[in-house]
């Protein structure tokens, strides 16, 4: 039963191409091409994914990502004027004290 | 009319008039060190604990206040100004901290007369350093234009030697500081302390600044250290001109 059905569904196969390749002459004779068309490499379903798999895309994105911060962060600390001590004023100014952040004990001790 | 006749009409013609003292005999003999032109209209009793911004006053001892002996040495050194101006490109940028901190640095040498004054009018911070609500100093005389002429009231400051001249801020607002008044009532000031801070305004918040640096001998910058610009603190610079600025004070470092 099943040998006769896979018979069947060849047979099918076979008569639908032949249809195609009738139905491609029509077409080029009625146009007055003259052409004959023919499938040379039939299309097919690739067995497993096309590489670069997904670690591989993972890795790349990653890098690409690093190297576009590291590139952003070089352009902001070049752009950046805060005066963070005094050699930040290339001695434009003169420095007469730097005072440091102060940080008290958490209760005050009258002095 | 004979010369004398003449002289006589006019003492005549003077209209006695009665001035009224507006110092506490207290006050005027708990200071007896600050002459004339100068009257201490009160006395502030710092809270306790001073605010935490006064280091000199809570951690004498700590790295921030020796700092600020370190600022004062630089002064020194740099002709010894008299007058000074305490001012920064931008607000916010502890201006008051600074100018406090070292008027109460200069206080702690021996004999030192020492007066911190208002300068900033869009944004006085001293009533609120000091904790305290302040009366009619003489910068508030300035600012309603009336006469610069001595004795210029001031507050007194109780355990230590330094004197306010403060400004309600809800007087200060709208108004400006007139050059002139301030110049008159400055060169009558220098004889009766021997250091002027002022608390100046930004450079950003006006003009004002210009007219107090117009009768300091030496002009501070104050920086806050990852806030302020190097762009905006030259700029300040080139509008404090010609203003003798004696160098910039990095703080939060």
């Amino acid at each position: 039963m099943t040998r006769a059905v896979t018979e069947a569904r060849q047979r099918l196969d076979q008569i639908e191409a032949q249809l195609f390749r009738a139905d491609i002459e029509v077409n080029s004779e009625s146009g007055g091409h003259g052409v004959q068309v023919s499938v040379i490499d039939p299309a097919f379903l690739p067995q497993r994914p096309v590489p670069p798999g997904t670690v591989t895309l993972g890795l790349i994105f990653l890098s690409a990502a690093a190297v576009l911060g590291a590139l952003l962060m070089l352009v902001r600390a070049t752009l950046d004027d805060r005066v963070f001590d005094a050699r930040d004023l290339g001695g434009a100014l003169l420095v007469l004290a730097q005072v440091p952040r102060h940080r008290e004990r958490k209760h005050y001790v009258p002095g | 009319m004979s010369q004398a006749e003449i002289v006589k009409s006019r003492i005549i013609d003077v209209v006695p008039v009665r001035v009224e003292p507006t110092v506490a005999p207290q006050a005027l003999t708990k200071f007896a060190w600050t002459t004339l032109p100068v009257t201490v209209i009160e006395e502030v009793q710092l809270p306790n604990p001073p605010d935490r911004r006064l280091v000199a006053l809570r951690s004498p001892d700590s790295a921030y206040a020796h700092s600020y002996r370190l600022l004062r040495h630089r002064l020194l050194a740099q002709g010894d100004p008299r007058v000074i101006t305490v001012t920064s490109a931008a607000a916010g940028d502890g201006k008051t901290t600074c100018a406090a901190n070292l008027a109460l640095v200069l206080s702690e040498e021996t004999l030192s007369r020492v007066l911190l004054v208002e300068g900033n009018l869009a944004r006085p911070g001293l009533p609120d350093l000091f904790g305290f609500d302040p009366a009619d100093s003489f910068m508030t005389k300035l600012l309603r234009s009336e006469d610069a002429t001595p004795p210029h009231a001031v507050a007194s400051v109780s355990r230590i030697r330094l004197q306010l001249a403060a400004v309600h801020p809800e007087l200060a607002r709208g108004k400006r500081i007139d050059r002139a008044l301030l110049a008159e009532a400055v060169r009558e000031l220098r004889s009766s302390y021997d250091y002027v801070v002022f608390d100046a305004a930004a450079v950003s918040d006006g003009a004002d600044v210009n007219s107090v640096c117009a009768c300091s001998d030496a002009t501070l910058v104050v920086a806050r250290a990852g806030r302020s610009r190097k762009r905006q603190i030259l700029s300040a610079v080139e509008q404090l001109q010609p203003a003798n600025v004696a160098g910039l004070v990095l703080i939060d470092t």
